[in-house]
């Protein structure tokens, strides 16, 4: 239910591989002396002094270290990306008027009411929700753990009938997209002690 | 409200309170207890909701924090809670309400069945 970053790491490595790619065709071109029409001078017997000048310039070590600085960062911001998200909505806002007065629900709200109503439903364990994007095209995400010997049509009846039902009635617009996704829960957390007739 | 015979001064908090009596007086409508230091807070609809004033004159902003019952429709559930608390706060008080924002804080299902599951929030 948690988005990963798999589109940001495929452009990672897209980029990634186009410059290693480049790299390596250069140094192919060198080597076989063809890069010597494009930049004169540059063969692969030439001797390396003034490639080495350069890197014995004074500002060559501030240079390799904003690079450094540079890489770090975005090293940083990639391991970061890789932590799962929730991507909730943001607080949702539902007035007719806002002149009169704004209203503002927040989505953590909402998935709480659809958990409780979820556990309504005979034979489910566990619920967690994640209600996303905005107040008019509201998506919910549903896992639910269900008892192992549950009726699971039934469970799935009950949830795209009546749960969807009461969180698009709470919401005032229709849900454009439910996702469910069903765990089995093995081990029984609670035992009833009672039953209400 | 000043004449000849007295002046009648009217605290904001006497207008939070009567707010909020108005609200817990409305179906569907709690608040939530805030308990010692969070410890023993509790959110149901027989408590009263949170309301904050600001007067400018004799008109008041109202902010409200409250709880529904689920599923209530929300957007048409507090345009009405904002239209009976406006004109009963004005019979009441004298003080017009210019706007009210409400934040729903929690939704509760009617028949509550919350102590039977093992509910976390992702």
């Amino acid at each position: 239910m948690r988005r990963m970053a798999a589109g940001a790491n495929r452009t990672g490595l897209i980029i990634i591989g186009l410059l290693c790619l480049l790299a390596g065709l250069a140094a192919l071109a060198i080597s076989f002396g063809l890069a010597e029409s494009v930049i004169p001078g540059l063969s692969s017997d030439k001797d390396l002094k003034p490639v080495a000048e350069v890197v014995g310039l004074q500002f060559s070590a501030l240079i390799a270290i904003v690079a450094a600085v540079i890489l770090a960062v975005i090293a940083v911001r990639w391991l970061a990306a890789q932590v799962p998200r929730k991507d909730s909505a943001k607080p949702l806002r539902m007035q007719q008027d806002a002149r009169t007065g704004i209203t503002t629900v927040t989505a953590n709200v909402i998935a709480a009411a659809v958990a409780d109503d979820l556990e309504a439903t005979p034979e489910v364990v566990d619920a967690q929700v994640i209600l996303r994007g905005t107040a008019r095209a509201p998506e919910l995400m549903v896992h639910v753990d269900v008892d192992e010997r549950a009726d699971i049509d039934a469970v799935v009846a009950d949830i795209s009938n009546r749960v969807t039902r009461n969180c698009s009635q709470a919401l005032g617009s229709r849900l454009s997209a439910v996702g469910l996704e069903l765990g089995i829960a093995r081990t029984h957390q609670r035992k009833q002690r009672s039953v209400q007739l | 409200m000043a004449s000849s015979q007295g002046s009648l001064t009217i605290a904001d908090k006497v207008i939070e309170k009567t707010a909020s009596q108005i609200l817990k007086d409305m179906p569907g409508v709690g608040g939530t207890k805030s308990g010692l230091f969070g410890f023993g807070a509790s959110s149901d609809l027989d408590t009263r909701p949170s309301v904050d004033v600001t007067l400018s004159g004799r008109s008041a902003t109202l902010s409200v924090q409250l709880g529904l019952a689920y599923p209530t429709p929300i957007t048409e559930a507090t345009e009405t809670i904002r239209r009976h608390l406006s004109s009963e706060l004005e019979a009441h008080t004298g003080v017009t309400v210019r706007q009210v924002d409400v934040e729903v804080m929690w939704l509760k299902p009617n028949a509550s069945g919350s102590s039977r599951g093992v509910r976390r929030l992702l």
